[in-house]
């Protein structure tokens, strides 16, 4: 899988579901695989991702998506607290891991030597998920954007380096990024307030 | 060199409840916060206040964490605060400057002002000299709010609404520094 495939699936996936991208090529590729309003591209402010979810989640009965990576999660490993003791059940936490901070040149994140699922479920994640293929992938998201998993979630997903070039920087400008998606997040009439309970940080499970 | 008190300087409690009162009153819906000593008694008369009122009050651990966080909050619809002292603002600087004023999301920041006037502990002492350069620097207004928090949190309501960011700083009481 690479980090491609594993954003396209996602963009496929994904309904009115708000999505908020970090930093570099992540926010770059997915404004080219399908821009939408959607789509929260955060441009700058690497490793706040996550918490930009949480506070989102708090505020809507949808599924709120983080799409992560490996050296964001490396920057703000705090943020995994803050997820995981949310207790926030609609959640989805993304990690694509490509081993490397391949926005800035490729420097190596030695990300494998930390067991992220592991600091994920001791945090008090419901469910820790590291899908192997892009089926596994593609059905965990396919579950998740139906409720049929309780967050906060972790999908960490390995993917093997990119190749050829990133999509063009987003040419949205950022307050347009951040007035639509707003307004993409007003209440429907589906929306209720979002569940939450205590983390049972006992309860870890995995996919495979 | 006068010296923090030893119970931390917190703000007197009845005006800090009133502070509380006025930021709830005011329609502020989401809090995310780092602890204080300065807004000890703000932080435990909002934790009182809002649980029963479903209104999220979130211990976001770092300051930029709660700056991120209360972005969040904002594009879901709340208007947040986040409290934090000023020595969070060194920790919060890339959050607001690469996120939160970029983006034109308008946050009220509550702010402890350990430093004032030189009045306090010497670690906090080049921040507390730091502190409104950085705001005016970031481009957010500023206003030091000493007493019952009457028309600050309004003053901070203006200023979101018109789109900008706004910090409510929080000196400790005169009398409290010994």
């Amino acid at each position: 899988m690479t980090r491609l495939e594993a954003l396209r699936a996602l963009m496929q996936q994904v309904d009115d579901e708000p999505v908020v991208f970090t930093t570099g090529f992540t926010c770059r590729d997915a404004h080219a695989i399908r821009d939408r309003r959607q789509n929260f591209y955060m441009t700058g402010s690497m490793g706040l991702a996550a918490p930009i979810g949480v506070g989102l989640a708090h505020r809507t009965s949808r599924l709120v998506v983080v799409v992560d990576g490996d050296g964001a999660v490396l920057m703000n490993p705090g943020a995994l607290l803050l997820v995981g003791s949310s207790g926030l059940r609609n959640l989805l936490h993304i990690v694509i891991d490509n081993g490397c901070y391949e926005s800035t040149g490729g420097q190596r994140t030695d990300f494998d030597r930390f067991p992220l699922h592991q600091l994920a479920a001791a945090a008090g994640y419901r469910f820790c998920a590291r899908p192997g293929t892009l089926d596994e992938y593609r059905q965990l998201l396919h579950d998740a954007t139906r409720g049929r998993v309780q967050g906060p979630t972790l999908a960490h997903v390995c993917v093997t380096p990119q190749k050829g070039p990133p999509g063009p920087r987003v040419s949205v400008g950022l307050q347009q990024v951040a007035a639509r998606f707003r307004d993409s997040m007003r209440l429907q009439p589906s929306d209720r307030a979002p569940t939450r309970g205590p983390s049972p940080i006992t309860t870890e499970r995995e996919l495979i | 060199m006068r010296r923090w008190p030893a119970h931390g300087g917190g703000t007197n409690t009845t005006k800090a409840r009133q502070l509380a009162q006025a930021l709830l009153a005011a329609g502020f819906d989401f809090y995310s916060f780092v602890p204080d000593s300065v807004l000890q008694d703000v932080l435990a008369a909002l934790d009182e206040s809002c649980a029963p009122r479903g209104i999220p009050f979130v211990s976001a651990y770092r300051e930029d964490s709660a700056v991120g966080m209360a972005c969040g909050a904002y594009l879901g619809g709340a208007r947040p605060v986040v409290l934090m002292q000023n020595s969070g603002l060194g920790y919060s600087l890339n959050a607001l400057t690469s996120l939160s004023q970029p983006f034109g999301i308008p946050l009220t920041l509550v702010i402890g002002y350990r430093g004032y006037r030189r009045l306090d502990s010497e670690e906090t002492l080049l921040m507390g000299t730091l502190t409104e350069k950085l705001l005016a620097g970031v481009g957010i207004s500023a206003r030091i709010c000493r007493e019952d928090g009457a028309g600050d949190a309004e003053w901070a309501v203006a200023q979101n609404d018109a789109g900008r960011s706004a910090a409510l700083l929080v000196a400790p009481p005169d009398g409290e520094v010994t």
